[in-house]
């Protein structure tokens, strides 16, 4: 998507990492890199899946993606075990580009501390990180 | 590790009697045959190689990046001379993970491959 979006539904944290949890199951979480994220690498070429069962810390780096210029390492938001990793990345990382809080999710954790959402920022409170 | 033109390939373009800066140095390695060389490689899988990554046995890689021509990470990199034949398996560690690549003849991509 060509324009800078930031849905009003997910959790952020401030390495460019959004966060969205389960409506039915609070201790699962889906993850991806935010739009402004993905417009500063540029066209992602390489996504390397992490391992489903690894854990993951929050403010660690779990996974690096590569754009044409650049390897950069994606921050986690929340801790937790990867249950589930976005294989269609493997063929199709620019699906990060194109639909980053859709089809460009990156894992799904099982949440070691659910508690830790509420170090999140929301939707405008992210944005105004990213001055303007 | 010291490396000059005839390590790069590029000694066609160096004529030691005319006695520039560093010609004996240069003359001294032409005569010696280089101990590394620059090559061109492919990864062989996913992966890109990039910029200063090691290279098992000796030598690094000077730049790689993601050929969306060829769908395959590409670079060059510097590996001891005996090494440097199209064709030689390579073992690259990109940053903790060791990816196979194979030294490649030049150039990596010729119009309508």
């Amino acid at each position: 998507m060509a324009e800078a979006n930031y849905p009003e539904d997910l959790l952020y944290h401030a390495e460019h990492d959004w966060a969205r949890i389960d409506a039915g199951d609070p201790s699962l979480a889906t993850l991806g890199i935010t739009w402004y994220a993905q417009d500063s690498l540029g066209e992602v070429v390489f996504f390397d899946l992490p391992a489903v069962g690894a854990s993951v810390s929050k403010d660690a780096s779990y996974a690096e993606v590569e754009s044409v210029k650049a390897v950069s390492d994606v921050i986690a938001p929340l801790s937790g075990e990867i249950v589930e990793v976005n294989q269609a990345l493997s063929d199709d990382p620019q699906k990060i580009n194109d639909d980053p809080y859709g089809e460009g999710w990156l894992v799904k954790l099982r949440l070691s501390n659910p508690a830790e959402r509420e170090q999140l920022m929301d939707a405008a409170a992210y944005a105004a990180t990213l001055g303007g | 590790m010291q490396r000059g033109p005839i390590e790069a390939g590029l000694g066609w373009c160096c004529k030691e009697d005319t006695g520039f800066v560093g010609a004996d140095a240069v003359r001294a390695v032409r005569e010696a045959g280089p101990a590394e060389k620059l090559v061109a490689f492919e990864i062989d899988g996913p992966g890109i190689a990039r910029h200063g990554n090691p290279i098992a046995g000796g030598g690094e890689v000077t730049s790689g990046t993601m050929s969306p021509s060829l769908g395959v990470g590409i670079g060059m990199a510097y590996v001891p001379a005996e090494r440097a034949v199209p064709g030689t398996g390579l073992e690259i560690d990109v940053r903790g993970k060791m990816r196979r690549a194979v030294v490649m003849q030049k150039p990596l991509y010729r119009k309508g491959s």
